[in-house]
């Protein structure tokens, strides 16, 4: 990793002309992953993912650039061409750069560098195992184990010199179910900011256990109706569904530019008065979380909804700028080779007062979807769709059969105002969020909730 | 990295033969936004990914940092996950081909423009937009963006290829409101030269794309007649490609397995990979392995005719590869992707097309695949939206519906093929396409 003293050269030379502030971010990541087909390793890749990048700012405007190539002569060139975007009298100078220093909330006890492959390959093994001793229709089991270590050093104008080390380990559980002609698949895939502890305190056999569950049902599953009908979603990641219809709609990329359908409505109401939700970058060794977010500062839990009001935003200090707001530690990245925008942490709705019985009790007719595959929204319209993995049919109150192939679509800003329960078990799940800046993680997250009209979409 | 160095302390670790792929690339990309330059990024970068056979398994890893420092550290990491590879699969490195073909490349002149140009052109096309229709109340954002990718391929055989690509994309997004409703829409165009894409035309076309859309209703759930128009058949075709993969196949994984030479698809379809065609976004003259691309057909009137392969997948079904070995990144292993696979088109124009159908729905968005289809059972749902049309004329804009089926079995049932095939920005493209019937679910 760079000395200060040469970062504070580069980011001198990056507001020569008459930028106001200016950041790099130097990242180094070690990445091991292996994938296992029935129990047998078929692939092994790993490698070292290096590079820098600097950005400088003019008011409201940007311009970034980014190199692998860290040698100084490079830096300096590449902090002079990206200057050349402006052309007046130096503002500022670079300060001189001191260590943030703080107390790693995120403490991770056994790092996967240190972990031999053997041990790891255990892992993915015992997922593997519990699928394919789930059940004899269970044919296929592919398991990929995943680990990253990624080194950040972040440093601006301002003096700031902040370093984070981001570990992160998931299992990837797919299985494919095969009855005669039927086939169907089933994932399930646990994952946290944590080291290789983390195999120590979730089950991976029990995992293995819940992909095959999951595509064992959906072999014998009918074809979900379509229509407009009551709708309950459960808990973990089911959270997908405030992810899409509301979370990206709250980032302040879109918000900033007038672009997000909940611009301009702080203080107004968004959603029935039983939602209350958070992004909270700070849960300990949570999927989302780190010490400081990708612009170097330290991680909020951020109130975005509170009984349907809109209280705030999901943001970053170049859009704060535009909105006149300060940052609220949302800039995340994929790596140096994008520049860092407001993301989603690991967002979700609060516990309500509802219980997920007393809601499908009082459902007449509609679809439980007990877990959910990704979505996408188009943040300007509100427009969302996301994917049923599993869902079953309630028909009197009572749930009556497995469905498949189902997926639910709505508008975020009118789905948000028909969730009419909101549950008591909140529980959160992981999934890859991919938008302008990468490929993140990030947690989504409810408890089960009811909405009361929404469009689904099955082949009947 | 100093490559002979690295290949002969491979040598001494037993790892031979070995291979290097090498990708740099530089990038400028430029955002305006309220006839400013919003984000300017500019980048050199790169990655070298080394494969090696080492106890007769085939090791990977890859680096950035491009320093000697790293060979001792980027070999080990080979030989350990070597170590842990239990399949017993064949490995190869392929010691290259004696000639290869050539691809015809327009040549791009904006590689050389200067950026003020790029951003003037940006900001007419801002300022044209804005003023193109009072209900066009945002021009969100319009970037132009200029690669130029270097890939190298070296090995231990006395492989020594090159190549050298070269692209600008295009877009602009506006955001459109009537009647409290909102609709965005955004045309990319893959151009080498400004002339190529005059702004008046660009900005009627997505005027007309975004308008045309405003006030869109829902219709009833049913069964309709569907036109998936060319860009939404593409997206959809694109996503099922894995079909026709290889490894997919001896894998026991893909629906098409035990198929070849079986009607599949309704023999008005037949589709070709075709990484020689001119322009193609995908067009090469060797696969990421080294090996020679040639055009092929793979499904001939409805007929499985060939599967895609890399050196691996053709040693498990004993044939040989069909130069689709490529990585989905310079990181990644090699993979099975198809270059330029298209659905040939007909003659039958959309118009045709459109009265054909008489009664049904245009499909010209879909959203959400990489959630709402399952490529293996290849059943999906997705949200779109397009157009009703009533009496062969399109009637009203349509919005928030799910359009849902089953891909092998949708295929059986085309009614017309179209003629509109246009040049993809991705592997997959096809002309817009007729089906007799597909699951709407709307009111």
């Amino acid at each position: 990793m760079l000395e200060k003293q040469q970062l504070q050269e580069i980011l001198d030379v990056c507001v020569s002309t008459g930028g106001d502030f200016a950041e790099i971010f130097e990242e180094k990541k070690t990445t091991h992953s292996y994938g296992l087909l029935n129990g047998q390793v078929e692939q092994a890749n790993s490698g070292i993912v290096y590079g820098i990048g600097m950005r400088i700012y003019h008011g409201t405007e940007s311009v970034y650039a980014y190199s692998n190539d860290t040698s100084m002569d490079n830096l300096r060139k590449m902090a002079k061409d990206l200057s050349a975007s402006y052309d007046e009298e130096k503002k500022v100078s670079c300060k001189e750069l001191i260590e943030v220093v703080y107390e790693n909330q995120h403490p991770i006890l056994m790092d996967p560098t240190n972990v031999s492959s053997e041990e790891k390959i255990k892992v993915a093994k015992l997922a593997t195992q519990g699928a394919s001793e789930y059940d004899p229709v269970i044919q296929k089991v592919m398991v990929r184990y995943l680990d990253e270590k990624q080194e950040v050093a972040i440093s601006n104008t301002e003096g700031k010199y902040v370093q984070d080390t981001r570990i992160r380990t998931r299992l990837a559980i797919q299985v494919i179910a095969i009855d005669g002609d039927k086939m169907e698949t089933g994932f399930y895939g646990p994952g946290a900011s944590k080291g290789f502890e983390f195999y120590s305190e979730m089950n991976p056999y029990e995992a293995g256990k819940e992909a095959a569950r999951i595509a064992k049902t959906l072999v014998y599953a009918d074809e979900c109706p379509s229509g407009n009908m009551p709708v309950i979603i459960d808990n973990g990641f089911g959270g997908v569904i405030f992810h899409e219809a509301c979370g990206h709609s709250l980032e302040a990329s879109s918000v900033a530019k007038n672009q997000s359908v909940f611009s301009g409505k702080l203080g107004e109401k968004i959603a029935s008065s039983k939602v209350s939700a958070v992004d909270d970058g700070t849960i300990t060794n949570a999927w989302g979380s780190s010490n400081v977010d990708d612009e170097g500062n330290f991680t909020k839990r951020n109130l975005l909804i509170e009984n349907g009001i809109l209280k705030g935003y999901m943001i970053d200090t170049l859009n704060g700028r535009r909105m006149g707001m300060p940052s609220t530690s949302n800039s995340r990245r994929q790596s140096y080779k994008y520049e860092t925008t407001s993301r989603m942490t690991n967002t979700f709705i609060l516990n309500g007062e509802d219980t997920l019985e007393e809601m499908i009790a009082d459902t007449p007719y509609g679809l439980y979807c007990k877990s959910m595959s990704g979505g996408s929204v188009d943040p300007s319209t509100g427009d969302f769709n996301f994917a049923v993995q599993e869902g079953y049919l309630i028909q009197d109150g009572k749930i009556t059969k497995p469905v498949k192939g189902a997926s639910l679509i709505g508008n975020g800003a009118e789905t948000l105002l028909k969730i009419d329960k909101v549950g008591n078990n909140l529980k959160r799940a992981q999934g890859m969020c991919g938008s302008s800046s990468g490929s993140i993680p990030t947690d989504v997250g409810q408890p089960a909730i009811r909405v009361s009209q929404m469009i689904v979409g099955g082949r009947e | 990295m100093n490559i002979s160095k690295l290949m002969e302390k491979a040598k001494a670790l037993q790892i031979d033969p070995i291979e290097v792929y090498i990708q740099k690339s530089e990038k400028q990309s430029i955002e305006v936004f309220a006839q400013k330059v919003d984000a300017l990024t500019i980048a050199q970068s790169g990655g070298m990914a080394i494969r090696g056979i080492y106890n007769g398994k085939m090791g990977y890893c890859f680096v950035e940092e491009d320093s000697d420092d790293n060979i001792d550290t980027c070999l080990q990491m080979l030989m350990e996950n070597a170590k842990s590879l239990e399949l017993d699969e064949p490995s190869f490195i392929y010691a290259g081909d004696n000639e290869y073909p050539s691809v015809e490349v327009t040549e791009n002149q904006l590689v050389n423009v200067d950026a003020s140009e790029k951003i003037a052109y940006l900001k007419e096309v801002e300022s044209k937009l804005a003023q193109s229709d009072p209900r066009i109340v945002q021009v969100m954002g319009s970037l132009m963006e200029t690669q130029q990718v270097q890939t190298q391929i070296y090995n231990s055989l006395g492989m020594d290829l090159h190549k050298q690509e070269s692209y600008t994309v295009f877009y602009s997004s506006v955001l459109a409101q009537e009647n409290n409703d909102n609709k965005s829409a955004y045309e990319i165009k893959v151009m080498h030269s400004f002339d190529e894409c005059p702004i008046d035309e660009y900005v009627e076309k997505l005027k007309e794309k975004v308008c045309s859309k405003l006030n869109a209703t829902q219709v009833k759930t049913g069964k309709y007649k569907v036109i998936l128009k060319n860009n939404a058949m593409s997206s959809l075709l694109g996503a099922f490609t894995g079909l026709f993969d290889g490894e997919q196949v001896y894998k026991g994984i893909s629906k098409l397995k035990d198929k070849m030479n079986e009607m599949i698809f309704d023999e008005k379809i037949t589709i070709l990979d075709d990484p020689l065609k001119k322009d193609g976004i995908n067009s090469t003259p060797f696969d990421d392995e080294g090996v020679t691309s040639y055009t092929k057909t793979v499904v001939e009137n409805g007929v499985l005719k060939l599967f895609l392969h890399n050196q691996k997948s053709a040693a498990q079904m004993n044939t040989t590869s069909t130069g689709n070995g490529f990585k989905s990144g310079y990181a990644s292993s090699v993979g099975i992707h198809p270059t330029n696979f298209y659905i040939q088109p007909s003659d039958v124009s959309f118009d045709a097309l459109v009265e054909q159908m008489d009664c049904g729905l245009i499909i010209d968005e879909i959203n959400g695949l990489h959630a709402g289809l399952n490529p293996i059972t290849t059943d999906f749902s997705l949200q779109a939206a397009g157009y009703y049309v009533e009496n062969g004329k399109i009637v009203k804009p349509v919005n928030l519906i799910t359009v849902a089926g089953n891909f092998l079995e949708m295929m059986k049932e085309v009614e017309v093929v179209g003629s509109d095939l246009e040049d993809a920005l991705s592997s997959a493209s096809a002309p817009s396409i007729l089906f007799t019937s597909l699951s709407i679910s709307g009111e």
